[in-house]
């Protein structure tokens, strides 16, 4: 492992400091929030850069408030274990605790933060390795190399979308903010990504996300299951979010998003539709998980653990454990750890 | 000169007498009864603290003045030969200090697999070292290459070896040579071919009369040992002496391999320091390539080198388990009695042959035994001892023969081996992990629903208990300070701990009050952690070292007391006389003429004993989820004896370490090799899957505190049995729970649900 190469290091403590910076010259600066996913990346010489800003010294961006309409604002920095352990979020966004309680470990829980979790780099088999190992492959298509070698006749990069806080935030319909020197816009947080392994996000260089925002609670109920190797530690294969309304005996709006299975996060629009205006029990959900996979977008292939096959076989297995739990039916299936 | 006397054996309430040969100079074991008051105690290690305060000095901690830093080139291509090597660019580099390549250090010009060891540079920082790496041009000759069992098994295959050397050897029974490394003995081979001919023939006619006959193939991947800490040295020069910091399991083995004078470094003089070594597990008895190679960078640079490797280098350089490929036969007789047993198996240790042996003929009787057993060369990196080395592969396999067994003469699994198991200890160890587990409750098992639950059981056996070839030293100081000293390592098995527990012991203080010392090539000899023998061979020399310093110490107050000695014991801080407390320990002292009572003793052959081995059964419960094939270990039952305990919680630390790292390798552990590019897929710990805290079973540790015999302090080592039995027992429970055989580890869902599709068509009885 390489040490971090020499650059320069700012911490501004206000976003208006920061986007100054930033506008400098976006192209060869970073930002940092917690740096469990840019420090590696940058050991590892995936990320270069001449400008490193840290975002952490900006009091601002961090901590939870309710908004004027009952909803939830989640400043970027705020840290993954701050959003589990918030009784707000647990009494009334418990599926989103969840996926944030699934990622890594307590150590990176406790730095790691919202926000890098939205902007985290693709991920892939070829590219998450030293760069002794890349060198020796002559590197890949997301780097400086000719070829992708997962899919080497393709040309793109299908690195994989692995923020585990993505699909259930996007099936809540959560909302962004993105600031640069020139002001600021809003958009859905849906919006953000981008289906390319490398130009993975649609966010402009000069930006920084300051805040994810959360529609007030309205009767939904939501469940959230990951898929993975071990119990924890794991980047997620898959993750599957489900949220739903549903005010009598319906469903009237119902939300479905896979996580991990491509490179942008994906919504299963025939499960949405196979939904709506119905109940769910046992029969629909059936129906509903059995077209999960024909999401657009929904390509597991070799460039994560567990072979591709498999992980697509699961899509349907998970998004019916998922609605099972969303409706309170018994469990039937070993559940993933951080369930508990 | 021995002495002739009576000693009791045994465990539990049921002792028997025996009569041993003490040898001469020795004291006899603890016996049941004897009035101890820290031996059997579970005492906190002596450097916990130390550990979860970062303040003990791992080899990677260790900074000498002035240090650089090594590193090491290493090939890319899987099978290679080197044609030359262009060092003048990276020796120009600004701040290198010292360039060695392999060809001239080890006479070695071939690459045999991705990570060997090329050249080596040391620079004044590691980016240097590193610029400087890259700077070396090596024109090779590239050859194809095999990196999986199958591959280098295959018809025309290409050839790992150089020379001579085949890709497939038969290593037991082994072929005779005219000289090591030379042509077979035609007529010896012949002879030998004639024999194996007419056991087969014997076996044959036993699996003829058998009422139950079942096969089966099995395989067991290669697993890394991925010690936290990574392998290396700081190595450092006074002239001709080396000192050298070394991630260590065998002090001893270090000094003697870089003193050695056949050796490429042949230092005059090496003390070697381990004071903490963050796991070995079978993989740091030689300082390897990369300790030779820092020892000669720093003195080619003459300063202090640190070359430690990387995790990557780790992963393909620093050892594993080999992998295996057993095809095995067993025949049962109606009564359940094992007849006869047939076995061919295959692994690969790397680029050699030797070392890759499977144990799946041991623990139990198995009749009449066929066996033949063969290693492949692969263009991997080599396999090095670990952790019970053939045990748990050759285990994995023959357990589930041993379930199979059963049901081809419809008998209950534990029924079944407790029939063909005749262990003092084992047998009692049965009964114990079967209610623990709750064997006979009742379960949805056999794949009837979606989430399933079954149980297995595994036995083990191990040999360790320990032997001669260390001493062991205390001081008792004037005022009061007491030293145990012993040069050996603790590899994190309580060795540190239990040398003072027994010496304390003898001194009647308690265990804080000695100071121990340990992991030095200047303190008294001591064994390789290996073959669990450490606390084997330290223990009775401790002992007897503490016992003779104690009456060294009571002769200096007897006199100037003028007590009779025999009625002079040390107990809880004080010199007792008839029993009472009558003088401190430290007010004792005091009274002695010289400075300090310096003892130095010898671990001493071992006696008859209860039993040569060590024995535990574990039983393992899992959930299967046989729509998605996914398995969870709930609960691992492990019933464990290491002869007499000397400090429980200790050795329970070890059973539970055996057990996680046998459930990562049932699961999740596994060694990928790119049979393209011939190199390791998964070379760091995020892809390599190393169990976690998460997904770590409940673990019930059952031990028996066994007066074993062997030895004065009648200790059986412990740091390896328990990982032999755990990957059986979990894949017996998984075969429980979706009512077919999984015969390949890792156990991944894709297995199992390949296992579910078999089902029905191959339940893994044939033959019947
Ligand atoms: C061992 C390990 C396991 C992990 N497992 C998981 C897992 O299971 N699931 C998972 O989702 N993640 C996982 N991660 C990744 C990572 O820890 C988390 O995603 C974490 O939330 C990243 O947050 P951070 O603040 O540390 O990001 P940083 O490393 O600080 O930043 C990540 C990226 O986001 C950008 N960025 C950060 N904040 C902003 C902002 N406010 N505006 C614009 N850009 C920004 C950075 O420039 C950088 O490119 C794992 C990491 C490790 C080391
Ligand atoms: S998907 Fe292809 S291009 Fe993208 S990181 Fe992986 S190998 Fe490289």
């Amino acid at each position: 492992m390489l040490r971090l190469p020499v650059f320069g290091f700012y911490q501004p403590s206000t976003i208006e400091e920061a986007t100054r910076l930033l506008a400098e010259n976006p192209a060869s600066t970073r930002l940092v929030a917690g740096g469990t996913d840019l420090w590696p990346n940058m050991k590892r010489r995936h990320q270069v850069a001449e400008t490193v800003i840290s975002l952490r010294g900006i009091a601002e961006l961090t901590g939870i408030r309710e908004t004027s309409d009952g909803g939830l604002a989640i400043g970027a920095t705020t840290t993954l274990a701050a959003i589990a352990s918030d009784l707000r979020v647990g009494e009334s966004y418990r599926a989103l605790a969840t996926a944030v309680n699934s990622i890594s470990s307590p150590l990176v829980r406790n730095s790691g933060t919202i926000g890098g979790n939205l902007c985290l780099d693709t991920r892939c088999t070829y590219y998450n390795q030293n760069e002794e190992w890349r060198r020796s492959i002559d590197y890949c298509m997301k780097e400086v190399g000719e070829i992708c070698w997962v899919a080497p006749s393709s040309p793109r990069c299908w690195a994989v979308s692995s923020g585990d806080s993505v699909p259930i935030l996007c099936a809540w319909g959560a909302e962004i903010t993105l600031v640069s020197k020139d002001g600021a816009r809003t958009l859905p947080l849906a919006e953000l990504f981008r289906d390319d392994g490398i130009d993975y996000l649609s966010k402009r260089p000069d930006e920084i996300l300051t805040e994810v925002r959360l529609p007030a609670p309205s009767g939904e109920r939501a469940a959230f299951w990951k898929l993975r190797r071990r119990g924890s530690i794991d980047f997620g294969v898959l993750s599957v979010a489900a949220v739903g309304w549903c005010g009598g005996e319906t469903t009237d709006r119902i939300e479905i998003w896979l996580g991990s299975v491509g490179s942008t996060p994906v919504r299963c629009d025939e499960s949405i539709a196979a939904l709506i205006g119905k109940p769910i029990d046992e029969d629909t959900i059936a129906e509903a998980a059995a077209l999960a996979r024909k999401g657009e977008g929904a390509s597991p292939l070799g460039n994560t653990d567990f072979l591709p096959q498999w992980r697509g076989k699961m899509i349907e297995h998970y998004v019916a454990a998922v609605l099972r739990e969303m409706a309170g039916l018994p469990r039937e299936r070993l559940a993933p750890r951080h369930q508990r | 000169m021995t002495e002739e006397m009576k000693i009791k054996v045994g465990f539990g309430d049921t002792f028997r007498e025996l009569t041993v040969r003490i040898p001469d100079g020795d004291i006899p074991p603890y016996q049941p009864g004897d009035p101890l008051d820290l031996v059997g105690t579970s005492e906190i290690r002596l450097d916990a603290v130390a550990k979860v305060t970062g303040t003990a000095e791992f080899t990677y901690d260790r900074q000498p003045k002035g240090l650089i830093y090594g590193k090491i080139l290493r090939s890319p291509h899987a099978n290679a030969n080197i044609r030359s090597i262009d060092v003048s660019q990276a020796r120009a580099l600004e701040g290198v200090r010292a360039v060695l390549t392999t060809p001239d250090v080890f006479e070695d010009s071939t690459a045999r697999y991705a990570g060997a060891e090329i050249a080596a540079v040391a620079a004044d920082s590691e980016a240097i070292a590193d610029e400087a790496v890259r700077m070396i041009e090596v024109d090779y000759e590239v050859l194809p290459f095999c990196v999986t069992i199958d591959d280098s098994m295959a018809e025309g295959a290409p050839k790992v070896g150089r020379g001579n050397q085949e890709n497939v050897d038969r290593v037991s029974p082994r072929a005779r040579r005219r000289r090591r490394g030379g042509e077979i003995n035609a007529d010896a081979e012949a002879s030998m071919v004639a024999r194996m001919k007419e056991r087969e023939k014997t076996v044959d006619k036993l699996f003829a009369k058998s009422k139950g006959v079942v096969e089966g193939e099995f395989r067991t991947q290669v697993q890394t040992h991925a010690p936290l800490e990574t392998h290396g040295v700081v190595c450092d020069w006074d002239g001709k002496n080396l000192l050298c910091y070394g991630s260590s399991q065998a002090t001893f083995g270090f000094k003697r391999e870089l003193g050695s004078s056949r050796g490429p470094v042949g230092a005059k003089d090496v003390r070697v320091i381990c004071e903490y070594v963050g796991g070995g597990f079978g993989s740091k008895f030689s300082a390897g390539r990369e300790g030779v190679l820092g020892a000669m960078l720093a003195r080619e640079a003459g300063k202090p080198v640190r070359l430690m490797l990387d995790r990557k280098e780790e992963q393909t350089s620093a050892g594993n388990r080999p992998d295996s490929l057993q095809k095995l036969k067993m025949g049962v007789a109606a009564d359940g009695t094992i007849l006869a047993y047939r076995v061919r198996s295959w692994g690969t240790p790397g680029t050699g042959t030797g070392g890759a042996g499977a144990h799946n003929d041991g623990i139990y009787n198995l009749g009449e035994i066929d066996k033949v057993e063969y290693g492949v060369r692969t263009n991997c990196g080599g396999a090095r001892a670990h952790r019970a080395p053939g045990w748990p592969q050759g285990v994995f396999a023959l357990e589930q023969m041993m379930d199979m067994g059963a049901q081809s003469v419809g008998l209950d699994p534990i029924e079944f081996r407790k029939r063909n198991d005749d262990h003092p200890i084992r047998t009692a160890q049965y009964d114990i992990a079967r209610e623990k587990i709750g064997w006979d409750r009742p379960r949805v098992r056999g794949g009837a629903a979606t989430v399933c639950r079954g149980v297995g059981v595994a036995s083990n056996l191990w040999f360790s208990a320990g032997g001669r070839g260390t001493q062991v030293m205390v001081r008792v100081h004037k005022d009061g300070q007491v030293e145990v000293r012993n040069g050996a390592q603790d590899i994190g098995t309580g060795t540190r701990t239990v040398m003072g527990m027994v010496a304390a012991e003898e001194l009647g203080l308690p265990l804080a009050r000695v100071r121990t010392f340990i992991g030095d090539t200047r303190d008294p000899q001591g064994p390789g952690s290996g073959g669990s023998t450490t606390i084997g061979s330290i223990t009775p020399a401790a002992r007897l070292a503490g016992y003779v310093a104690k009456q060294r110490l009571l002769e200096v107050v007897a006199a100037r007391k003028n007590w009779p000695i025999d009625q002079l014991g040390l107990r809880r801080g004080h010199v007792t006389r008839s029993g009472d407390p009558v003088l401190s320990f430290d007010a004792a002292c005091q009274l002695m003429e010289e400075d300090v009572i310096e003892v130095l003793e010898s671990r001493k052959a071992n006696y008859a004993g209860f039993s040569d081995t060590n024995a535990g059964v574990q039983c393992a419960e899992v959930e299967v989820d046989t729509e998605t094939g996914e398995v969870r270990v709930i609960k691992v039952v492990a019933v464990a004896d290491a002869g007499k305990l000397i400090n429980p919680m200790l050795a329970e630390s070890q059973v539970r370490g055996g057990v996680s790292q046998g459930v990562g390798y049932a699961l999740l552990e596994r060694r990928i090799m790119d049979s393209q590019e011939g190199r390791m897929v998964n070379p760091n710990l995020e892809m390599y899957k190393l169990l976690g805290a998460v997904d770590c079973p409940e673990i019930e540790v059952v031990l028996f505190d066994v007066y074993n015999g062997k030895s004065n302090t009648s200790v059986m080592g412990l740091g390896e049995p328990p990982i032999v039995a755990t990957a059986a027992a979990v894949a017996n429970a998984v075969s429980d729970a979706i009512g077919v055989r999984i015969t390949e580890i890792p156990i991944t869902p894709r297995k199992v649900l390949e296992a579910l599709g078999r089902k029905g068509s191959d339940t893994g009885k044939k033959g019947e």
